[in-house]
């Protein structure tokens, strides 16, 4: 019985673990959105400058997240995040809008599936 | 390369320490669930093994997670019929009387070749020799033989038969297991007189002693030693 009730906790305290992770990753990839999009925002006005260092701060914080990151999402979907910064931060330092607008939705769309993929949904499960 | 050396030891102490605790029928006679989980976790292991872009606990989670349904199944079926019967399932008697049972042999989809195999393995020609044939939940066949094909026991020839008790190993490849000389109530003089008397020098020449409780002594000497 103890070993039953050690399984029993064991799977509790894996659900419970996802469910934390779920949370964490809803609370910190939807804040570095945010921050994406304000800097999105910034160059739309034209302010290229500011949306320079917006973004910048934006990937340091995505960087900085690298040691959670790394223990529970794939590397090659952190890695296609990490170009989808580089990729945005390019254009705005080329203060090209019409490529910034293109590599925001890219950025948008990676950060926003490591979200989902984490979801329990019926579609992440089958 | 460090990381998949690292991964390597983590996984590989993970899985032991799982299959050993969910018990040593998993390492021979595997029932249904018990196979699911060895297969299954023999292949989330390799996963994160081969490639390092996989984080760890892509593998250990779903290891982990395997592990506690397997003692909780296990739980289960311990303790209520239906659960057992329901994951194991139940034994079937294939032969009865000599006779086979077509319908249970399609059931459990048993070929009549594979019945003859297995009997063969056990030194069987045919089934008129056996009373009951029992295919078990593991997929093992355990034959009952005809009471005239049964071998004589001692007491059905009136012949008292003592036990001569567990042999216990007292000197593996020359190394003296003293616990085991202790639970005897024997100590290391009766050994060195012993050896001597199986005309080895020391401990060290033997390849295998074994003491039964009774008191009856195997003696093997290292090859090299004769």
């Amino acid at each position: 019985m103890k070993r039953e009730i050690a399984a029993y906790t064991l799977l509790l305290i894996m659900f419970l673990g996802s469910l934390y992770n779920i949370h964490v990753m809803d609370v910190k990839i939807g804040s570095l959105r945010s921050e994406v999009k304000s800097a999105y925002g910034s160059a739309q006005t034209g302010d290229f400058e500011k949306a320079d260092s917006q973004l910048r701060s934006a990937a340091e914080h995505w960087l900085g997240m690298d040691e959670y990151t790394h223990i529970f999402i794939r590397h090659t979907e952190i890695d296609s995040a990490t170009d989808a910064f580089f990729d945005m931060l390019s254009d705005i330092a080329s203060k090209d809008a019409e490529s910034a607008a293109g590599s925001y939705r890219k950025l948008d769309a990676h950060l926003k599936s490591l979200i989902t993929i984490e979801h329990l949904s019926f579609g992440s499960i089958f | 390369m460090a990381i998949i050396f690292v991964r390597t030891i983590l996984l590989y102490f993970t899985i032991l320490i799982s299959m050993r605790i969910m018990g040593k029928r998993q390492l021979g006679e595997m029932e249904l669930s018990e196979f699911i989980v060895g297969a299954l976790i023999a292949d989330l292991a390799a996963t994160p093994l081969q490639d390092i872009g996989t984080p760890l606990l892509n593998g250990l989670v779903p290891i982990f997670t395997l592990f506690a349904l397997e003692i909780i199944i296990a739980g289960l079926s311990m303790r209520s019929l239906k659960v057992r019967k329901l994951v194991f399932g139940k034994p079937e008697i294939i032969i009865e009387n000599s006779k086979i049972d077509s319908e249970k042999m399609r059931k459990n989809r048993f070929t009549l070749d594979e019945l003859m195999q297995e009997l063969r393995n056990q030194g069987l020609s045919d089934t008129t020799q056996i009373e009951y044939a029992v295919l078990e939940t593991n997929g093992q066949l355990n034959v009952i033989l005809q009471k005239s094909e049964q071998p004589v026991t001692p007491s059905q020839l009136g012949i008292k038969a003592d036990s001569e008790g567990y042999a216990h190993i007292i000197i593996n490849e020359g190394r003296i297991l003293d616990n085991n000389l202790r639970l005897l109530g024997r100590d290391r003089l009766w050994l060195d007189k012993e050896i001597k008397r199986q005309g080895a020098a020391s401990a060290e020449e033997v390849y295998l002693l074994t003491l039964t409780e009774s008191g009856k002594i195997f003696c093997q000497r290292k090859e090299h030693a004769n």
